[in-house]
Formats: structure tokens, C-alpha cells, sequence
């Protein structure tokens, strides 16, 4: 895959998600004409960026759909629901090819006949809005306007009290030369004329070419009062216009103040009706301060073309070659490099765009280097009569350290680039269930590894969907219960306690435990005197036993009782969560909790039975030694009370099989948390506190469910880590 | 004749008038290599302007007339400066990963 494609991937899928996110909040009390200058930039870079590449079904039908944007943009009251569902259609299919594009290199071959469908869509769209007037498409006329013209419009304006800046593009008819225009004599006439851009459509050979048909198109900027329209009058079917606020073509930043210092030169060198007699001061005046700026600008080759310039232009007393070397300092200025010119103000940091693979591989390495850091730290250690060498490990180990946060805090995330998904989710199921529904997004900025938020989107869609599918009730219940018909859902991330929690809360009908335990009975997951035993917490809890689904009828979105089930175990795996409350009429919270980090673990090393354990620290609310006078038996179990409540005592010896030591008068209990209720795990003593990368259990341990994975120590050991969730039932 | 082929040089001369754009586009296809000389035009009539833009060729000296020099002389220059496909503009290296 080339570079340019690769920039692409990242450039397109962020245009489509901009420009879908935009189309969304569209009649939602913002400013619409701000989104559809969005949507339209979008379309208009996407088109312009695809045609680099062989996607040609792409780019006609990102042209079409930017047409239509174009007719629309002025008239935002006919952008209604039609209109916005047909463009999301088009971004996904966009989306669709992009990933074509990266998989394949090429579109399919289908995608000529989906991009004709879609275009025929659009133009039935287009008849609706062809009977008003067509608008101009403002951002795409100013792309062509210079910072230097913008700013010689600019000072125009400042110059000319009560004037106004009007933005004309002018497409004479083919067969205006044979009525005896010429368009191009109009601008000739006009006065305040600060920017004109004449383009030819006919960039075939010259042997086709007919003179007399006109394929010119012009755009210009003019400032002053409506007497243009006047001199327009006869062709005002082929112009387009719009006043543009200053703000329009204000650009902002030194690059640009520079740029119109060197506009006003040029103006001053072109004012018409100057004497001629002044003309060598107004050279010698305009070369000086444009060799100063670029002296300012540390670019010596353009000070030395300028005064060269300014020269020629004394000896001959023409200021011609003066203006051409200003143009070209103008049109070139992007292109020059501007060695010694101050760092632009540093409002903004500058973000770099960097691929995936660079930074997880900076994330793996990182993690080798605390590896060798560990092992050589144990060896100083070991060893370490050297002075100089436990210094130098001691420096190693906090570079090390500092380098790893640094890597980890690159590799963060924020979860709101998972939830910019979910507006559009909503919104479609919303339609398609006819239960309608807002989506609220708090905490989006709430950041953890990269690793961790890649873990959200599938657990996200289960509950967001199965919140509108079964936690909502249809328009008519809510009515009926005194509840707003359009319902709400709420995405919330924020951090506590060094984790990431995400709840999903709906305001439904809340969980029905009734319900919940008839259908567990009817599945033999439980006795119906088992059922009725249960507490409603514990009631609750079966929602995520396989196999139970608690809609009345399936539907193909959720509801078909694998949707719980595997939310919690997508985030167990990670070391996570998921928590339920549901208060029947009110709705239901169901909270997922994260580490923040994946790829660097706290472990607490134990000792059982002679072995060193390794247990992931975030679990661990506290450690006690519990005198075993103060463990009871309930129920064939052990059982202690820990801040006025019971817990549940288990032996990590017993839950591994392996031979206990005889019990020390005081027993050392790790409090942990599973499934959001402490248990007391007992072991036979606590080892040290470390921090390292785990390692996913392969090969054949991979079937090991009691275990995590494996951490390499410093002496070159192996400790296996505990999946306590996994053995703790 | 206001257009006219002189020493290897097409030349506009005074006001070139919309009966030009003919004989204009003539020259250009008899001389493909030629370049314009346009220093001593005054006026411009839009057809002899869209010929002179399909042709693509060098602009040789500088028109007296403001107007030509400072409007017109951009969308003449454009094509011979570079290749007719720019490059797409990429100033923004910028996104958070």
C-alpha cells in the first residue's frame, strides 16, 4: 500500500465519520449552517481526494452528492430527513469502499452499479430542490481565492466605508459570443474588483476546440456597493453571488499578515490613476518593504530576487518585473522554507499523525525494556557491592519508568471516539423499533489505552441495543406511565478509583424479575423453588447466565439471550466488570468497569502452597490477617464479617487443588472484588508489588482457565498470574 | 489583422476582437512550439482569451494594460507554470492518533 493511500484510509474515514456526525446533529437547535459547511468540506475533499486514486465509481458519486450539497447549502429548511438519510447512505457506502480500497487496492466491480443507484437517488432529490433559485457554493469559490487577494479585499473594505464584499461566479452560456457578449469585458468595467479567477473547461486538444463557444467560467471578489449588479444586468441567469462577511476571508496567523503586506504592495504598484511621476518612489517604497519582510522571513534568496526586481523595475520605470516578483513570492510562499522564522504561537499543540502498528510497536518495546530493566535491577542487586552500578540501575529504572508512562499516555484514547457511533445507532434503531429515542454522551473526553477502548464498541452495542430493543417502552406505554414519549439513553465514561467505568442507562420499563425468573425455570437453568429463593439483586444477575432472553418475541437486533452473556465475557477477559441496577419503571443502569491500561499490570505476588502467584493489583480492596477465631461456617461454608458485612472466605489453595500448609494461627485474607461483591481469598503469605507486561497464556496453556497469563521475572522465572473470576464461583 | 506570426512569435496586437479567436487558434495549431507574445495587446475579446488559455503556451513580455496584466496574465501564466493536474493540497498533517 502506498503512502498516499494509507493518508487517505485515515483522511477518508475521518472525513465520512465528520461529515456523518454533522448530518446528524442537523435541525438539533446548532447552528445548521455550520454543519452543512462541514458536510459539504467533507464531500467536497473526500471527491477531491479519491480521484488520486482508481476509485472512479467513488468519485462520481461523491461529485453527484456534492452537487446536491451545493444546491442546498442556502437552503437549509428542504435538508429534511430524506435528504440527510440518503447522504449517511452515500458515507456508508463511501465507507464501504474505503475499506475495499485498503483490502483490495481496487473498488469491486459492483461498485459502478451501486454508485448509479445512489446517483439516481440523488437526482430525485435534485428535481425536488431544482425550483429554487440555485445557490453558490461559497467554500468552494474561496478555495480559489489567494491569501493575497483575500487580503487585498480586505483592506479594499477597510479602505471603502459601507462597502460590502461580494463573492460572483459568473458561467456564461455556451452560445454567448453569437449575442455579442463578452463576459470578460464586464470585469473590465467593474470597479473594486480585488480577485478575479478565469477557468476554461476545454482542456482537450486544440483541433477540437470551437472558438466560438464559450466554456469560461469566472469568480471573482469585488468590493463596494450593488453597482455591479448593474453592470451584470443582461446575465444575471448566469450569476451567482453572495456577500461574504470579512470573517469569511480573514485567515488568520503571521503567514497571512505577511501575505497582505506584501498585497498592499502590489496594489500600490497597480493604482491606475497615480501620477507617473511617483511611480520610482512607489518601486523603490514597495521593494523595500518587501525586502525587509523577507529578511524578517530569514528568506535571503527572495530578499536578493525582490531588490533585483525593484532594480529592474527603476531602470526600466515600469513596475512590472516589481509585481511579478511579488506574485511569485505570493504563489510560492508555501513552497519556500523559511528557515529562521519564529515558531508559529503556539495556541494549539501541534498533533502528529501517526499509524497504529509505529505506536503499539513503541508499546511492545517499551515493555521489553522493563524486562531487562527488571532482570538487570535484580542482578545489581544480587551483586551489588558496585556502587556505581546500583547508581546506574537506580537512573536506568526510573528512565524506564518515565518512558513507559510516556509510551502508555501516547497510546491513550479517548472513549468518545467509540461513542461517536452510537448517535447514528440510535437514530436508525430508533426509526426501525418506532420508539423514539435521543442518545446523551457524557464524559467522551475520558481517556484509557488504546487497548481498553478498542474493547467498548461490541459490549456497547449489545446494551445500547438491547436498551432500546427491551429496556424502552413503546410511545404509547411511556405515555400511559406519564413518562416523555421520546426516551432517553445515556452513554456516560468517566474515571474512578484507576479504572474506566461506562454505564449504559436507559429510562425504560426497568427489569422485570418476575419475568426473569419464569423464563430461567422455563429453560432448567434453575428450580422454580430455587427461583423464588432468589433475592432481586441475585434475580437480576441471571440476565447474564447464557441463554436467557427475557423479550417476549425475538427481533433481529438483540433478544436472542447471547447478548449479556457475551458482554460479560468480553470484559472479564479484560479483567473487567459489568454491574446491573434496574429499578422497574424507571429504567436501568448497567455500569461497565475497565482497567485503564492493559498492556502494563500491578501484580501483588502471593504464596500458596509453596508457590509464587501473581494477582492483577486492581482486584484487591484490601488485605487483612483474620484471627481463625473469627471465621464461622455457614452452610458448609466459610464465612467472616468485614465492615459489618459477611463475605464468603475461599483457600486459593483449595480452589487450585494444591496441598495446604497447616493453618497459621492468623490467617492472611486478600479482599477482592468479583462481580461487584467482596470475597475473602485466603493465601499463605504476600510477596512483593511489581509492574509488568503479561503475556497471554499460548500453545497448549491456552486452555487454562484459571490463569491469565505469565509474567517473565528479572531472575529469569516464570510467575503465573490468577484469574481469580475465573476460579471464584 | 490584430494576431499575428512574427520571427517564431505569435503576437497579439492592440484590441484582438472575437473575429481573431479563429485565426488565433489557427496559429497555434500551425505552430505548436510558438509562444505568444502579448506586450503590445490592449484588449482582449473572451474568445480570443479561452483560445489563448487552450493553448498553453509561453506568455512572452508584459501588456501596458493594468487589467490584462493583472487579471488576465494569472489565468495565462497557470498552465505553463506546471503540469495541468495539481497535486492535492495536503497542508494539514495533522490528527491525533
Amino acid at each position: 500500500m502506498t503512502s498516499l493511500l494509507d493518508q487517505f484510509m485515515i483522511e477518508g474515514r475521518a472525513l465520512v465519520q465528520e461529515a456523518s456526525d454533522a448530518l446528524l446533529s442537523l435541525g438539533q437547535g446548532g447552528d445548521d449552517r455550520t454543519e452543512l459547511g462541514v458536510i459539504f468540506r467533507a464531500f467536497h475533499t473526500l471527491k477531491g481526494s479519491s480521484g488520486l486514486f482508481d476509485a472512479r465509481p467513488m468519485t462520481r458519486l461523491l461529485h453527484e452528492a456534492e452537487e446536491l450539497l451545493a444546491r442546498t447549502d442556502e437552503q437549509t429548511e428542504i435538508v429534511g430527513p430524506a435528504l440527510v438519510d440518503l447522504l449517511l447512505t452515500c458515507l456508508d457506502q463511501v465507507a464501504g469502499w474505503l475499506d475495499d480500497l485498503e483490502r483490495d487496492g481496487v473498488l469491486p466491480a459492483s461498485a459502478d452499479l451501486a454508485a448509479d443507484t445512489l446517483i439516481r437517488q440523488i437526482g430525485g432529490q435534485q428535481d425536488k430542490t431544482d425550483d429554487a433559485a440555485p445557490a453558490l457554493a461559497v467554500d468552494r469559490c474561496l478555495e480559489l481565492i489567494t491569501p493575497a487577494e483575500r487580503q487585498a479585499a480586505l483592506s479594499l473594505h477597510r479602505a471603502l466605508p459601507d462597502s460590502a464584499i461580494h463573492l460572483i461566479s459568473y458561467r456564461p452560456l455556451p452560445g454567448c459570443f453569437f449575442n455579442g457578449d463578452d463576459p470578460l469585458r464586464l470585469f473590465r468595467d467593474l470597479s473594486g474588483l480585488a480577485a478575479l479567477h478565469i477557468d476554461t473547461d476545454d482542456a482537450g486538444p486544440l483541433d477540437n476546440l470551437d472558438p466560438f463557444t464559450c466554456t469560461l467560467s469566472f469568480t471573482a471578489l469585488v468590493v463596494g456597493d450593488d453597482g455591479w449588479r448593474d453592470i451584470f444586468r443582461l446575465c444575471g441567469d448566469q450569476v451567482r453571488s453572495a456577500v461574504l462577511p470579512a470573517s469569511a476571508l480573514a485567515t488568520g496567523g503571521g503567514q497571512d499578515a505577511i501575505a497582505a503586506i506584501l498585497a498592499e504592495q502590489a496594489l500600490m504598484l497597480t493604482v491606475a490613476d497615480a501620477p507617473p511621476a511617483g511611480l520610482a518612489g512607489r518601486i523603490a517604497a514597495a521593494a523595500t518593504v518587501a525586502a525587509n519582510i523577507m529578511t524578517h522571513e530569514g528568506r535571503d534568496a527572495d530578499k536578493a530576487m525582490i531588490i533585483k526586481a525593484g532594480r529592474d523595475a527603476l531602470a526600466l520605470n515600469d513596475a512590472a518585473p516589481l509585481l511579478q516578483a511579488l506574485n511569485s513570492l505570493g504563489s510560492g510562499r508555501d513552497a519556500l522554507p523559511a528557515p529562521s522564522s519564529p515558531a508559529p504561537a503556539a495556541s494549539m499543540p501541534r498533533l502528529l499523525r501517526v499509524s497504529e502498528d509505529r505506536v503499539d510497536r513503541l508499546v511492545r518495546l517499551s515493555g521489553e525494556l522493563g524486562l531487562i530493566q527488571n532482570h538487570l535491577g535484580w542482578l545489581t542487586r544480587e551483586r551489588g557491592e558496585d556502587r556505581e552500578l546500583h547508581q546506574l540501575g537506580t537512573s536506568l529504572e526510573r528512565l524506564t519508568r518515565e518512558l513507559r508512562a510516556a509510551v502508555l499516555s501516547i497510546s491513550m484514547m479517548p472513549v468518545g471516539d467509540v461513542f461517536q457511533r452510537f448517535p447514528r445507532l440510535v437514530r436508525d434503531l430508533s426509526i426501525r423499533l418506532g420508539k423514539p429515542a435521543r442518545l446523551v454522551m457524557e464524559g467522551a473526553r475520558t481517556e484509557a489505552e488504546k487497548a481498553v477502548v478498542e474493547l467498548l464498541p461490541e459490549p456497547l452495542l449489545h446494551l445500547v441495543r438491547n436498551a432500546l430493543d427491551h429496556g424502552i417502552e413503546v410511545a404509547a406505554t411511556r405515555k400511559a406511565a406519564g413518562k416523555p414519549e421520546t426516551a432517553t439513553i445515556t452513554l456516560r465514561a468517566f474515571q474512578q478509583g484507576g479504572r474506566l467505568l461506562v454505564e449504559v442507562t436507559d429510562d425504560g420499563g426497568g427489569i422485570d424479575t418476575a419475568a426473569i425468573r419464569r423464563r430461567a425455570v422455563a429453560r432448567g437453568l434453575l428450580s422454580a423453588a430455587e427461583a423464588a429463593a432468589l433475592s432481586e439483586t441475585d434475580a437480576l444477575q441471571l440476565v447474564f447466565a447464557p441463554g436467557l432472553s427475557t423479550a417476549s418475541t425475538l427481533s433481529d437486533l438483540s433478544g436472542r439471550g447471547v447478548g449479556m452473556d457475551a458482554v460479560r465475557a468480553a470484559v472479564d477477559k479484560a479483567g473487567g466488570g459489568v454491574t446491573l441496577r434496574s429499578t422497574p419503571g424507571a429504567g436501568t443502569t448497567i455500569t461497565l468497569s475497565l482497567p485503564l491500561t492493559l498492556s502494563s499490570l500491578r501484580l501483588l505476588v502471593v504464596e500458596v502452597a509453596g508457590l509464587r502467584l501473581g494477582l492483577p493489583m486492581d482486584m484487591v480492596l484490601e488485605t487483612v490477617r483474620l484471627p481463625r477465631g473469627h471465621i464461622n461456617r455457614m452452610r458448609g461454608r466459610d464465612i467472616f464479617t468485614w465492615r459489618d458485612r459477611v463475605v464468603p472466605l475461599v483457600s486459593l489453595a483449595g480452589l487450585l487443588d494444591l496441598e495446604a500448609p497447616p493453618p497459621a494461627p492468623e490467617a492472611r485474607v486478600l479482599l477482592v472484588e468479583i462481580n461487584g461483591s467482596p470475597v475473602g481469598v485466603e493465601v499463605d503469605g504476600l510477596g512483593e508489588r511489581m509492574d509488568a507486561v503479561l503475556r497471554p497464556m499460548d500453545g497448549i496453556l491456552a486452555g487454562l482457565s484459571a490463569y491469565l497469563g505469565t509474567v517473565l521475572l528479572g531472575d529469569g522465572t516464570v510467575l503465573l498470574v490468577i484469574d481469580l473470576k475465573g476460579i471464584v464461583r | 489583422m490584430t494576431v499575428a506570426f512574427t520571427d517564431g512569435t505569435i503576437c497579439l496586437l492592440k484590441d484582438c476582437i472575437l473575429d481573431e479567436a479563429e485565426s488565433l487558434l489557427q496559429l497555434l495549431l500551425d505552430h505548436p512550439d510558438a509562444a505568444i507574445d502579448w506586450s503590445g495587446c490592449t484588449g482582449m475579446h473572451s474568445a480570443v482569451l479561452q483560445v489563448a488559455m487552450a493553448g498553453r503556451r509561453r506568455m512572452v513580455g508584459q501588456p501596458a494594460d493594468d487589467f490584462l496584466r493583472r487579471w488576465v496574465g494569472p489565468a495565462l501564466a497557470a498552465p505553463a507554470e506546471g503540469p495541468a493536474i495539481r497535486p492535492e493540497k495536503n497542508d494539514q498533517s495533522v490528527v491525533s492518533i
